[in-house]
């Protein structure tokens, strides 16, 4: 898979499909970059996304559009607040003519799985999903089921409502590797959904690879090699959310709580997965720029006066990248 | 109808009374739609031991429960006395409840001071439920006592709750001698600036060449000793130094793709950029990949910068395009 760090023959092909994936993607998806390649590192990195935006940024036909790329099973689960977590995972059904219990799948049986608005539901529910996303397995009447891989939870939440609505504790919010932020789309990108959405035929994406290609793909992943410079900035990064005075920042007022060692692992896969994107064999500091404020928005929790002052994580994360040296 | 429900006359004045009175006769019962509430302080800055007023405010119709507010924590404060007054007012021929919740608190300790959000637990009007809401988190700047200025008293003793001493007038202000001397010292300190700026040598280009080219032989010492992580961790860093003396690129925190960019916008043109990104990612691969170039390669790549920053000498120094000097950079060498 690498030779002297650089990618072989098999991991350069990997490498230009998943570009192909992107590039089929976008004759679908108009703009929004930024979603499909979070979607496919978290397929490859095994990490889940938390994808917050308004309605309507398409973030359904993103999904749909990258399992009929990858050829994967798709499920939609909208979450309600009397959803149950036996509608996810499935559950025992008493069948009156034979006289025996069988066994119902829920929606989470599936490669990919779009969990729409999940603060909508009670914290039960999210915390069967979130079980099932860590475990990659669920247990219906006893029985255990192994989730087949390649396995990726979407959820999404819409930061406008919070009326009725159950916030994912920050501990849970913690499971999600990377939190993407998707925004309006440019004028330009705008007219030419309408142009593209408006002809009564909507454009389709066609298949690129298999599943089983991801999972040669994860395997390359792995074996990227990653400095122990790298290593050593990637640890920096995180104990600076942390500790900002011992890398000279006078920001700790504005920060309640960083990031914990969770983030550190996601950074390292994270990067990983970025420099086999970009048909690395070896992580460079780019790599770890380039999905910090993915791996850190959701885990750097500002306190009362940074969001007194509007001072948001984004620009928290911008100044922790500006103060630790890269190596 | 009367026809149809024969013998119940009884029954459906008794239902129509019932619904008069669950949905209130207009004019006089409460047709308040929703639950509003705010919290507030009744100053923006206060010194620490001065009284300051804390107080929630809750608006709800007559029929509905009296909302419960829970107070937050009032950890960086000392809280001096509370209390809590409801009463029923007029608002366009309708009656409104306005229960009003007081805190009179002392600041602890100077800095910005915040109050949580106090909880407010009330009947939804449309739905009969239960609901909470919150209010919006307070904030306070708090000056130490030792601060406040001679005569207006330190303390809480000479300020009444909710109101402030009245400021100095403007003549008053003008009239004080030290605040003349202040303001000529200012005014004295802009002027020799000013003339130190406008004088000042504009143009350092020759020491930050010089200074990049020593960099670039203790480089080489690091390749004499076969050390090439060291050597291209060296010649990376004497250029990244003098991209940053030059032209204010503060490369040392930019990656190669966003230093690259970076350049492309500050006007370099693409056959500088081109060898220049061929040096940095061939730099990065023997600095993170483990790669070890030829010795023909290393002469190239070290050719590429040293031409880079000799060619920096015909360029003139535009403080203009430069952005500021971080002192992370300086401190680097």
């Amino acid at each position: 898979m690498l030779e002297n760090h650089e990618l072989d023959a098999v991991g350069k092909q990997m490498s230009e499909t998943l570009r192909r994936i992107q590039s089929e993607s976008a004759k679908v998806m108009v703009g929004q970059p930024l979603m499909i390649r979070g979607l496919l590192m978290g397929l490859l990195t095994q990490g889940h996304i938390l994808l917050e935006g308004v309605p309507g940024l398409a973030k359904t036909l993103a999904v749909v559009t990258l399992s009929t790329c990858i050829q994967a099973r798709f499920s939609r689960i909208q979450f309600t607040p009397d959803l149950l977590p036996s509608d996810i995972i499935g559950t025992n059904i008493y069948n009156a003519k034979t006289g025996e219990f069988t066994i119902k799948k829920g929606p989470i049986f599936a490669n990919i799985v779009l969990a729409d608005e999940i603060n909508r539901a009670a914290a039960k529910v999210q915390a069967a999903l979130l079980e099932a996303m860590q475990e990659k397995q669920v247990t219906i009447g006893g029985q255990t089921f192994k989730l087949e891989a390649p396995f990726l939870v979407l959820a999404t939440q819409n930061p406008l409502e919070s009326e009725g609505t159950y916030s994912l504790p920050d501990a849970q919010l913690d499971r999600f590797m990377f939190k993407v932020r998707i925004g309006y789309p440019t004028v330009e990108d705008e007219v030419e959904i309408v142009n593209r959405f408006t002809k009564g035929e909507n454009p389709i994406a066609g298949p690129i690879c298999t599943p089983a290609d991801i999972i040669t793909a994860r395997k390359i992943i792995n074996a990227i090699f990653i400095d122990d410079k790298i290593k050593r900035y990637i640890v920096d990064i995180v104990q600076c959310t942390r500790f900002p005075e011992r890398y000279g920042m006078k920001i700790k007022n504005l920060i309640q709580n960083g990031a914990g060692p969770r983030a550190s692992l996601n950074f390292t896969t994270g990067a990983k997965g970025n420099a086999f994107m970009e048909g690395r064999g070896f992580v460079t500091p780019d790599d770890v720029k380039a999905i910090a404020h993915d791996v850190l928005r959701h885990r750097i929790i500002v306190s009362y006066e940074a969001e007194a002052e509007e001072i948001s994580t984004e620009n928290i994360v911008d100044e922790i990248l500006k103060a630790v040296k890269v190596p | 109808m009367f026809r149809v429900f024969r013998g119940t006359r009884l029954s459906l004045w008794g239902l129509a009374c019932a619904c008069v009175f669950l949905l209130g006769i207009p004019g006089k019962g409460s047709a308040l739609d929703e639950v509003t509430y705010e919290a507030m302080l009744d100053k923006e800055k206060a010194k620490v031991g001065e009284n300051v007023q804390y107080l929630v405010t809750v608006n709800f119709g007559t029929q509905t429960m009296v909302p419960n507010i829970t107070p937050p924590s009032f950890n960086q404060f000392s809280v001096i006395n509370e209390y809590q007054t409801s009463q029923t007012k007029n608002e366009d021929a309708e009656h409104v409840q306005v229960l009003k919740k007081f805190w009179l608190l002392r600041p602890n300790e100077p800095g910005k001071l915040s109050i949580a959000a106090a909880i407010i637990t009330y009947q939804d009007p449309t739905t009969n439920l239960l609901k909470n809401g919150k209010t919006q988190v307070q904030f306070i700047q708090v000056e130490s006592a030792e601060n406040a200025p001679a005569g207006t008293g330190a303390s809480a003793e000479k300020t009444k709750i909710g109101k402030t001493a009245a400021p100095p007038t403007r003549e008053e202000i003008w009239a004080q001698p030290k605040f003349m001397a202040v303001v000529g010292g200012v005014i004295l300190a802009v002027a020799v600036l000013l003339v130190w700026v406008l004088r000042r040598p504009r143009t350092r280009g020759p020491a930050a060449e010089d200074t990049a080219l020593r960099g670039l032989e203790q480089a080489i010492r690091h390749a004499e000793q076969e050390n090439l992580q060291a050597y291209y961790a060296a010649l990376t860093r004497a250029f990244l130094d003098y991209l940053q003396n030059k032209f204010g690129i503060d490369g040392n925190v930019l990656g190669t793709e966003a230093l690259l960019a970076r350049m492309k916008a500050f006007g370099f043109g693409p056959d500088v950029l081109r060898e220049l990104e061929t040096f940095l990612k061939t730099a990065d691969k023997a600095k993170f990949g483990g790669y070890v170039p030829h010795e023909d390669e290393m002469i190239v790549l070290h050719g590429i910068v040293k031409k880079f920053i000799e060619a920096g000498r015909r360029i003139r120094f535009q403080p203009a395009l430069a952005k500021k000097k971080t002192p992370r950079g300086e401190d680097e060498d």
